[in-house]
């Protein structure tokens, strides 16, 4: 598996880690509440097709990078650095 | 503090060659890691080309004057290598920390550089790949490195953390080795 990394383009994906869904990007605030924070920790779809999380190129750059990817197809459509999308890294 | 740049950086000798190829090892001295502060890289830009001539560099450069070489090492990080250099100007615009003698640099020499390293590294480093004066961050084996090209791209500098000093000294070693016997059995 290959990954475009935004910073070093693409590579092996031995230099990467997964954090898990994009869903820990948005961190819920502090006094959002046990509904809230319940699902940000618990709830995910776990549909099969295409999904977005959270890797780290950890052996690489350091940058916390969001991938779109395909289950199914194995397929890797994109990434981006996650502080483009208005965070520093997932909590 | 213990002086660590007075300790040897691996037990036995600091040169060795297995068939064509050389490698040295060192633990340089004047290295400081340079890393921005958020939205400060204009700053620093500024401060690095009136005070030193250089600027900061783009992932996978190198850049330099005659005595400095500033060189990418990540995200909003480089590491600032050669003569002590005055730095504190940069002091409010970034984080500067001092790795003297931190790092343990292995240079690699010889025709078979990129068939060695593909031993041990994903990146296809091969000089139509990775030309002169490029860096670039990956794995040696297990250990996290940085990978750095001379100006003529006649060899390779290889730097990792001191304490993976002699794990990275044993990989490329068997590396060497494997190529070596690989071109004896050719021949």
């Amino acid at each position: 598996m290959r990954i475009p990394c935004p910073i070093c383009g693409e590579r092996d994906s031995r230099e990467f880690r997964p954090k898990g869904d994009i869903t820990y990007a948005d961190r819920p605030a502090a006094e959002a509440g046990a509904a809230a924070w319940h699902s940000y920790l618990h709830l995910r779809d776990n549909q099969p097709g295409q999904i977005v999380e959270i890797w780290r190129h950890t052996h690489g750059c350091g940058a916390w990078i969001s991938v779109t990817r395909n289950t199914v197809s194995h397929a890797i459509l994109g990434a981006q650095l996650l502080r483009d999308r208005g965070q520093d890294h997932a909590g | 503090m213990t002086d660590l740049s007075l300790a040897p950086v691996v037990t036995g000798p600091s040169e060795i060659s297995h068939g064509a190829m050389q490698l040295s090892i060192d633990a340089p001295q004047n290295i400081t890691a340079l890393l921005p502060h958020p939205n400060c890289l204009d700053a620093v830009n500024t401060i690095l080309k009136s005070d030193l001539g250089l600027k900061f560099p783009a992932p996978s450069e190198v850049v330099t004057n005659d005595t400095l070489r500033l060189i990418w090492n990540g995200l909003d990080h480089a590491l600032l290598l050669g003569a002590p250099a005055p730095l504190a100007p940069l002091a409010p615009y970034a984080l500067l920390a001092d790795q003297s003698g931190a790092l343990a640099r292995f240079t690699l020499k010889g025709p078979d550089l990129a068939e060695v390293l593909a031993r041990l590294c994903p990146l296809d480093l091969r000089p139509t790949a990775f030309g002169p004066r490029r860096s670039a961050r990956s794995l040696l084996g297990h250990i996290d490195a940085l990978f750095v090209t001379s100006d003529d791209g006649g060899h390779i500098e290889i730097f990792v953390m001191r304490s993976m000093a002699q794990s990275a000294l044993t990989e490329l070693t068997h590396a060497m080795q494997g190529v070596a016997a690989r071109k004896l059995a050719v021949l």
